[in-house]
């Protein structure tokens, strides 16, 4: 399993936010958690990437116990993540924002930095033509030197996954893709995600959009109240009874029959 | 680099023009080399806050704490342990560097005015143990400093006014500061304090050890203020509680302001202004026949100007002070 959690808890005071969740998702997997708003799909997130520290359980990365890691621990053994509000480096360029996003694979330090020493300026070859890359994979490369506060709200969130790849991830968490994204910008962001796929990259997605979740996951959880109420393939899912209340309430009674 | 030439040979032209002895007056008055020097000093300074509120983006107010701690070390080493100059000058650096931790914890939790607000409290504190240690002599401060000396050769015993070796050395720290901060924006550090500087979280998911960079910002710029610390008292070979407080602080971050946040040449320029204009409007006072002193005036009048027409500093490309 390249990543799983036991019994995984997250508490904010008398709420519990994300209560007793096992997960697991295998190499080369696209899965989406859908949920009602508030069910805790984003704490879930926050929690296996080590923005949020578990309440109780534990997290298991690479068969490694990560439960107690800082984000930026978890970022460094191979886990990227996309933000639900996105949080680029607004007055930084869009090229600036996916070097950043390559910090976790490069290693010079004060030293380095201070004398520009071969291991750094080797590391801005690489980072200047993964950038490169990535701009191209994304569509962005006329934009390479516009910040991001200037993009487009869709370019914004196609440069957020760009960042994101930049770490060169084994895991790839995007949180909400598609929020307010019109439906072109949803097809573009749809055929990246699929291409992402085809490159054997895992993909753990929240997402609201039913057409975005039902032509590329494989696998369904479903989120309320910060448990899970099921999982399986999307047509499952969809006609459990479970589900269906929990997005449109509980079933009236037998008279309101057809 | 060629801006930092141009500087260097100025500044080295009109402390060694009088040594060359081509006329009977001197051309720059020892007053002069004194504001120079004073500059030269500010704009280490300035420089150095600039590591925390241009590379981390966060406000300081306590900045002139370092700088009077420097002072201080570097004082009592040399008068009490009979220390030479040199490595009280180092010690005064690594000493302030390690307060700048615990001055660096709160803002790995809180930011923006609650900060400035902690760190102004830092800076009291400290003036407020100067004032009352007997060590430290209370509020008449230390006089009688030693005058730092190369190989035997004491510093105010090279050039007409005394003042020559330190305003070379002042400029050698600011020159290295220039250059250490430059190289450092550029590098994978200069990428991590950026990342924190625009969206913590963010840096975070990036790899980014958030904590460890803003202690590291505090830490660098608390050891370049105790190092221009020590050097200062030594060139006064006085020091009094004056040196920490909050209006010291209040000026090092209104050069950062006025000059530009995360500007190098904008830290020279908002030093060398808001040390050579309240001198030179003294002159304007004796001249004009004035009663008062038209700086204070004027210092607010500048700084309501500069936030309305230039809120991100003379040189600034962004600000912490977003709009």
């Amino acid at each position: 399993m390249l990543l799983k959690t036991e019994q995984l808890c997250k508490k904010f005071g008398g709420l519990t936010a994300v209560n007793a969740i096992d997960f697991h998702i295998a190499s080369g997997e696209v899965v989406a958690v859908i949920g009602p708003n508030g069910s805790g799909k984003t704490t879930f997130f926050n929690v296996i990437s080590g923005i949020l520290p578990a309440t109780a359980g534990r997290i298991l990365f690479n068969d490694e116990d990560v439960t107690a890691f800082k984000a930026h621990d978890i970022t460094k053994r191979g886990m990227a993540r996309t933000f639900q509000n996105i949080r680029l480096f607004q007055s930084l360029t869009a090229r600036d924002n996916i070097v950043i996003g390559r910090y976790s694979r490069n290693s010079s330090g004060l030293f380095d930095g201070l004398f520009h020493t071969t291991r750094l300026k080797q590391e801005e070859r690489e980072n200047e033509v993964k950038a490169a890359e990535l701009l191209e994979f994304v569509g962005l490369t006329a934009q390479r030197d516009v910040k991001a506060r200037s993009l487009p709200y869709g370019a914004q969130r196609r440069l957020e996954i760009a960042r994101a790849l930049a770490s060169q991830p084994s895991l790839l968490l995007l949180d909400e893709p598609a929020a307010g994204m019109n439906p072109r910008e949803v097809d573009a962001l749809l055929k990246l995600i699929e291409k992402l796929k085809a490159t054997g990259l895992t993909i753990l997605l929240i997402e609201h959009q039913m057409r975005l979740v039902m032509g590329i996951a494989e696998r369904l959880i479903v989120f309320d109240h910060g448990e899970k109420i099921a999982e399986g393939a999307p047509q499952e899912v969809r006609r459990n009874a479970k589900v269906v209340e929990a997005y449109i309430g509980p079933e009236v009674s037998a008279g309101a029959k057809h | 680099m060629r801006k930092a030439v141009i500087f260097s040979l100025v500044v080295l032209a009109v402390t060694f023009v009088d040594s060359l002895d081509l006329t009977r007056d001197y051309i720059f008055p020892s007053y002069f080399k004194h504001i120079l020097f004073v500059s030269l000093a500010y704009s280490v300074l300035t420089l150095s806050l600039n590591i925390v509120s241009g590379f981390i983006g966060q406000v300081s107010l306590g900045h002139a704490a370092f700088f009077g701690l420097g002072g201080y070390v570097s004082a009592l080493l040399t008068q009490v342990y009979q220390a030479p100059f040199w490595p009280s000058f180092l010690l005064a650096g690594v000493i302030a560097a390690l307060v700048g931790i615990p001055l660096g914890a709160p803002a790995l939790r809180i930011r923006g005015p609650f900060l400035v607000v902690v760190t102004y409290g830092f800076g009291e504190v400290f003036r407020f143990i100067a004032i009352n240690l007997d060590i430290t002599g209370g509020p008449a401060g230390l006089p009688g400093l030693i005058t730092p000396a190369i190989g035997g050769v004491s510093f105010s015993s090279i050039g007409v006014s005394g003042k020559e070796v330190f305003i070379v050395v002042m400029l050698v720290m600011a020159l290295f500061l220039a250059f250490f901060m430059r190289q450092i924006g550029e590098s994978r550090v200069g990428h991590a304090f950026a990342a924190i500087r625009e969206d913590e979280i963010a840096a975070a998911a990036m790899g980014v050890n958030v904590a460890y960079h803003k202690l590291l910002a505090f830490v660098l710029g608390a050891f370049f203020a105790g190092l221009t610390g020590s050097l200062f008292v030594h060139y006064l070979s006085f020091i009094s509680p004056d040196m920490l407080g909050s209006n010291e602080s209040i000026m090092i971050l209104t050069m950062v302001v006025v000059g530009g946040t995360l500007s190098i040449t904008g830290s020279f320029v908002g030093a060398f202004l808001l040390t050579v204009l309240p001198e030179a409007l003294r002159y304007l006072k004796d001249i004009v026949g004035l009663s008062y002193d038209p700086w204070l005036v004027l210092f607010g009048l500048l700084l309501v100007i500069m936030m309305r027409v230039k809120p991100q500093g003379i040189l600034g490309v962004d600000t912490v002070f977003r709009r």
